[in-house]
């Protein structure tokens, strides 16, 4: 009982001291869960959540009875940050007493010293310290805290031959589904019970024990976990799932990951501390910088000191068999978390590539590292006890000070809920968040506001988010908590959402009709919101959204800084309605369409894919590749030893083949994927080299063949360039493409000189099928030229057209485009500024691949000066701003500097979102560099490159300054180093620096996005139908049709999933880039519903696992009773 | 450079057999020699006797099943 008491004491003192602040605590990936729990709940209970676009719980259901609980608790009056507090006091306690219970049952004792030592050496040590509280993510903290406890239970079941403890033990998992039901918890949770089953099997001979309760445990662990287990399974299967993990995620990316986390956190002198291997020797810019007190001398030896004590202790008590698997528990710990670092590190590596689900793993020291204060903690005990015995209470001081001192100071002081970025790294403030009223009060009105629709916030940026609350917050965005209407206020990788979401911030800055766009999101209002520093979270800064929205849109409401404009559009946003006409574009998710389309209300964009369903009024092609390319260099040969490598021997050489060996033997040195294809790409300019020198030998045959090689292994190398993009959205460029372009744009122009017009031809269509070069060669060969190749979906008539950007195309000379070359053919461009693009042409195509190219109208030179001196005894430094900044578009940026005398050129691109880096204290710029002056000559020198704009800002300055020259440093080295800190000795060196720069340019670069528009089809207007709907839940909806005259296209603008379903079709598709829409055939007055299907898959999850758990608790209360009379 | 650690292996193993290490002996070797390790703060000093506690806590079982 005294432990138990002291326990719950511990648990006590660290809650009040963790919120007797009266805040709640946030941040990170954990949001501000107890804000408001109603709306986590209404996200996590049903399998679809209307946040957003709308989404499927999936993986979340699991969180959703507890959720429901807490939810109701707080509906009770109860404050979130007290409700907060208690849970956090309950995860300590079961922490502890968790672990406590472990050590009890697996070494068969009472509970005492040893227990709660090893308790707290759970609760408080490196592991825990910053991947459990650190981290702050609670699904982990349940989990953590859990896993012992349930251990503990089935290891009592199995030696005391008591199936109640295994029962419990599942239900127990049941109950903390919260935490169990990540896919890697479930891995290792389901992994733990295994090797505790094969070590009774093998070890203890237990044989049909060993089955039996190992079948129990995993048919009640299923059953009682049937509702998030069915509804995860359901969810793996799902579109949604394979959209996201085709198009966000791939294996190489993952593996890419796998191998960098592996060779910073899986280092040995790391894990055998169970320490986190940058955070406590980097972290900086925390408050005192205090986790590298763990790094320091004195720390390691006491870390060193008491882990190799405990390992001691442990090698020699091998014949009890509790040690041994706890050992055996630690070395598959070290060894899964090390990930690939020898040694056999490729095992796990092995596994990773070929197994799916060992990529739960990618991050393998976060999530196996887990096993280590698993196994340590009761050894840590074991050990005190047994040197208490041979050492007595010095032991126990010495313990008691590495455990309440050494490691708990974190704890004590709070430190350990700070991070390095702000406002969390002030301890004052920590993790600690207060949201203000003013979000209160603007939840309650737009919940007020009639019928379904959503609001959208400004600016609008990533997952991430600095507040500037008094107490702030640092985290993922949280509109999602704070408000219950739902909205979007940033963008993240949930599959069409984030296509869409991605470019919505630039299309409300570009175009003045954004509320068309608006309207087809069911957006009706948008909120402003400026309480964020915007530099931190990456965001634009909100003063500029502010002018826009002031000179656009009506100020409806305002609560605190916060300001609510209206959309205008309440008449026309419907979540359900019927579709007018139908354009469809090959690129998902521009919402660009709808206004380079002309699309009308309640007209829909649909997938060129889909085109042969529909009557399709219209069709909008984006580009698929794009190039700028100097015609008079085209194509260029670029000669260097990673193109072209040296040849010293030819396939006529009898000792080629061992080349080839070699060859193969060094691209197998090559493990990482990117450098393997890499040198795949050089061989492949080595086959060609072969093939020139053996044309020159005039060796006709052997040199066919070569080539013929060289193209087969070319189609190879190619797919493989495909495959390794990390990302695989249609957008995304080549692989490395500037780099491709120079390789392949050489092998042209080596295969031209062979006059092979076959090869020629097939090559060329290689290489632009995968976007690397454009196939027809330039009419005219002069100046630069824009290249757009496109995919024509159907033969006819279409429109080339640029979109427009904030300065394009004002500062174009697009009158200077009088030709476009269509393929091979050169036809009359009609240059023509719309409201929302530019007109370049109309020409007819049939279907199948094209290429647009023209000359690049001339641009202007967005500087106020050209020429400039920078003397620093006149004028050291200069701000040259910009005009017209587009952040939208690339820039040529250059100039040609003369150093007179002195020191050299710095030059730096300042944008106004440009955030201070914590550690140097500066600002971190987009471009920065140095121009040194040339020691040998004194020459004009040049220098051009091209920037893309950062999308976020609003203003660009080129700044460029210079410094004296000094050579104090050069001339004092070694013990005489110290002076030059003197500044006046420093000074004495001192000269001046003058710089002539002459020629500065800032040009943008014309844009790579172009559309091709068919022209507008002639297709009746029916008359379309009456619908009126109703929201039953978040996954039903039920619907009136009136006056039907013809089939049409029902729209429900929710996230498309496959899993919704509607009673009167089943022609599903996606429309608008994102919602859902059915073909119905039917006519006249009728009603249906529309469902999202696993919503039934979960009430039977719920019911099945129901009534096991009614099962389950009727057995335990049999089992019991039976043992007592027993 | 990592197949050393297996010719570590099975050398470790072929000294075990021939000279009949126990478990415990292994498990000797390896803690003294993350004692060096932690002392020269050398992460392949670690590496090569983690190979110890692997083959030490394999035989430590083995020991085990065959009592």
């Amino acid at each position: 009982m005294r432990y138990l008491f002291l326990s719950i004491l511990a648990g006590l003192i660290l809650s009040v001291l963790w919120f007797g602040h009266g805040n709640l605590m946030g941040g990170g990936e954990a949001g501000i869960l107890f804000y408001n729990l109603a709306n986590i709940s209404d996200i996590s209970f049903p399998a679809w959540g209307n946040q957003i676009l709308g989404g499927a719980s999936g993986i979340t259901s699991s969180s959703g009875p507890l959720f429901l609980l807490l939810s109701n608790i707080q509906n009770y009056g109860i404050q979130g940050n007290v409700l907060e507090a208690f849970v956090f006091f309950m995860m300590i306690l079961i922490t502890v007493l968790g672990m406590d219970f472990f050590y009890t049952a697996l070494f068969d004792v009472k509970r005492g010293l040893n227990s709660w030592i090893s308790g707290l050496f759970y609760l408080f040590n490196l592991f825990s310290l910053m991947n459990i509280w650190n981290r702050f993510l609670p699904n982990t903290m349940v989990f953590y805290a859990v896993l012992p406890l349930v251990l503990g239970l089935y290891i009592k079941g199995v030696k005391s031959k008591r199936l109640v403890y295994i029962i419990l033990a599942s239900l127990l998992t049941a109950v903390f589904s919260y935490g169990f039901a990540a896919p890697a918890q479930t891995l290792i949770f389901l992994g733990l019970i295994t090797l505790l089953y094969l070590f009774e099997f093998f070890i203890n001979r237990n044989y049909w024990l060993s089955i039996k309760y190992y079948f129990i445990s995993l048919v009640s662990w299923g059953l009682f976990n049937f509702w998030w287990i069915f509804q995860q399974v359901s969810f793996r299967f799902s579109t949604a799932y394979t959209t996201v993990s085709d198009e966000f995620f791939s294996s190489s990316g993952n593996f890419d990951t796998f191998l960098s986390l592996s060779g910073t956190l899986g280092q040995l002198k790391n894990l055998f501390l169970l320490k986190h291997g940058t955070f406590f020797s980097q972290s900086l810019d925390m408050p005192y910088s205090w986790p590298l007190f763990y790094d320091l001398v004195p720390s390691l030896i006491i870390e060193w000191g008491i882990m190799l004590a405990v390992l001691y202790v442990a090698i020699k008590h091998l014949k009890n068999k509790s040690i041994v698997f706890l050992l055996s528990i630690f070395i598959i710990g070290m060894i899964g978390a090390k990930g690939s670092v020898p040694p056999f590190g490729e095992i796990f590596r092995f596994l990773f590539e070929k197994v799916t689900y060992i990529q739960f793993f990618r991050n393998p020291f976060e999530k196996l590292g887990l096993l280590l204060p698993l196994a340590l903690s009761p050894l840590l005990g074991f050990s005190v006890g047994n040197l208490y015995e041979k050492y007595g209470k010095k032991v126990l001081v010495i313990v008691g000070l590495y455990l309440f001192v050494f490691l708990g100071f974190p704890f004590w002081t709070k430190l350990v809920f700070t991070s390095g970025n702000p406002p969390a790294n002030d301890l004052s403030v920590g993790y600690q968040v207060k949201v203000p009223d003013y979000y209160k009060q603007a939840d309650e009105w737009f919940s007020s506001q009639k019928g379904l629709f959503r609001f959208m916030s400004l600016p609008l940026g990533g997952e991430g988010i600095f507040y500037k609350w008094p107490k702030g917050y640092v985290g993922v965005e949280q509109s999602g908590v704070l408000f219950k209407t739902p909205s979007i206020s940033y963008d993240t990788t949930i599959s069409f959402y984030h296509q869409i979401v991605t470019k919505l911030q630039q299309l409300f800055l570009i175009y003045k009709n954004f509320p068309l766009i608006a309207n087809l999101l069911n957006i009706r209002y948008t909120l402003y919101r400026p309480d964020f520093d915007f530099k931190l979270s990456g965001m634009r800064d909100p003063q500029s959204i502010l002018d826009s929205l002031n000179s656009r849109y009506p100020l409806l409401k305002e609560f605190g800084p916060l300001k609510v404009y209206d959309f205008e559009n309440s008449n026309q946003s419907e979540k359900i309605y019927p579709a007018r006409f139908v354009v469809a574009t090959n690129k998902i998710g521009d919402m660009e369409d709808v206004l380079t389309g002309d699309l009308g209300s309640k007209d829909i964009l649909i997938r060129s894919k889909d085109r042969d369903n529909f009557a399709v009024s219209k069709d909008i092609v984006h580009n698929i590749s794009f190039f700028e390319i100097d015609a008079g260099n085209y194509p260029k040969l670029v000669d260097a030893p990673d193109i072209f490598p040296y040849v010293s021997r030819l396939p006529d050489d009898k000792i080629y083949p061992l080349i080839l060996i070699k060859e193969k033997l060094m691209l197998m040195t090559k493990t990482d994927v990117q450098q393997n294809t890499r040198e795949k790409v050089t061989l492949l300019g080595k086959r060609l080299m072969e093939v020139k020198k053996l044309k020159d030998k005039g060796n006709l045959e052997l040199s066919n063949k070569y080539l013929k090689l060289y193209l087969e292994n070319l189609s190879r190398v190619l797919d493989t360039i495909d495959r390794i993009a990390e990302f695989k959205l249609p957008t995304d460029i080549v692989w490395r493409q500037d780099d491709m372009f120079n390789v392949f744009s050489s092998h042209l122009n080596v295969l031209k000189s062979f006059g092979d017009e076959e090869a020629l031809a097939i090559f060329k269509r290689m290489v632009s099928d995968h976007k690397i070069l454009p196939y027809w060669d330039f009419q005219s060969k002069s100046g630069n030229r824009v290249v757009y190749q496109f995919e024509a979906p159907v033969f006819g008539e279409y429109e080339l057209i640029i979109p427009k950007t904030l300065s394009f195309p004002q500062v174009f000379s697009v009158d200077g485009i009088k030709f476009l070359q269509l393929d091979d053919k050169l036809i009359t461009a009609i240059p023509e500024i719309m409201e929302n693009y530019l007109k370049l042409g109309r020409f007819i195509v049939a279907k199948g691949s094209h290429e647009i190219s023209f000359l690049v109208p001339t641009s202007r030179n967005l500087l106020p000066i050209t020429e400039l001196i920078m003397d620093t005894q006149i004028e050291s430094r200069r701000e040259i701003p910009i005009n017209d900044y587009d952040p939208f578009l690339r820039y040529q940026i250059g100039f040609d500097y003369l150093v007179e005398y002195g020191d050299g050129l710095n030059v730096d691109l300042v944008l106004n979102t440009d955030a201070l880096d914590h550690q140097t204290k500066k600002p971190r710029r987009s471009f920065s560099r140095k121009f040194n002056r040339d020691s040998y000559s004194s020459l004009v020198q040049s220098f051009s490159f091209v920037l893309g704009g950062s999308s976020t800002s609003d203003t660009a300055n080129l700044t460029m300054w210079v410094d004296k020259w000094n050579n104090c440093r050069d001339l004092f080295s070694g013990k005489y180093a110290k002076k030059c800190d003197d500044k006046k000795i420093y000074d004495w060196f001192n000269r001046p620096t003058r710089i002539k720069i002459s020629n500065i340019r800032v040009k943008p670069k014309f844009p790579a996005q172009a559309r091709l528009i068919s022209a507008k089809q002639n297709i009746d207007l029916v008359r379309l139908p009456e619908i009126v709907f109703e929201k039953i839940d978040s996954t039903k909806y039920t619907y009136k049709v009136r006056n039907a005259t013809s089939p049409f296209l029902l729209v429900f603008s929710e996230l498309f999933d496959a899993g919704w379903r509607i009673t009167d079709s089943s022609e599903h598709f996606l429309v608008n880039g994102y919602a859902n829409a059915w073909k119905i055939n039917k006519t006249g007055n009728f009603q249906g519903e529309i469902e999202f299907y696993p919503q039934k898959l979960l009430r039977i999850g719920y019911m099945v696992s129901g009534v096991s758990i009614a099962f389950g608790l009727i057995q335990i209360f049999y089992l019991v009773t039976r043992h007592k009379n027993t | 450079m990592n197949f050393l650690y297996w010719f570590e292996l099975f050398i470790v193993i072929y000294i075990v057999r021939k000279y009949k290490y126990t478990a415990s002996r292994l498990l000797e070797i390896a803690w003294w020699g993350t004692v060096i390790g932690a002392i020269l703060f050398s992460e392949i000093v670690l590496r090569v006797f983690f190979v110890f506690w692997i083959t030490g806590i394999a035989m430590a079982l083995i020991e085990l099943r065959n009592e």
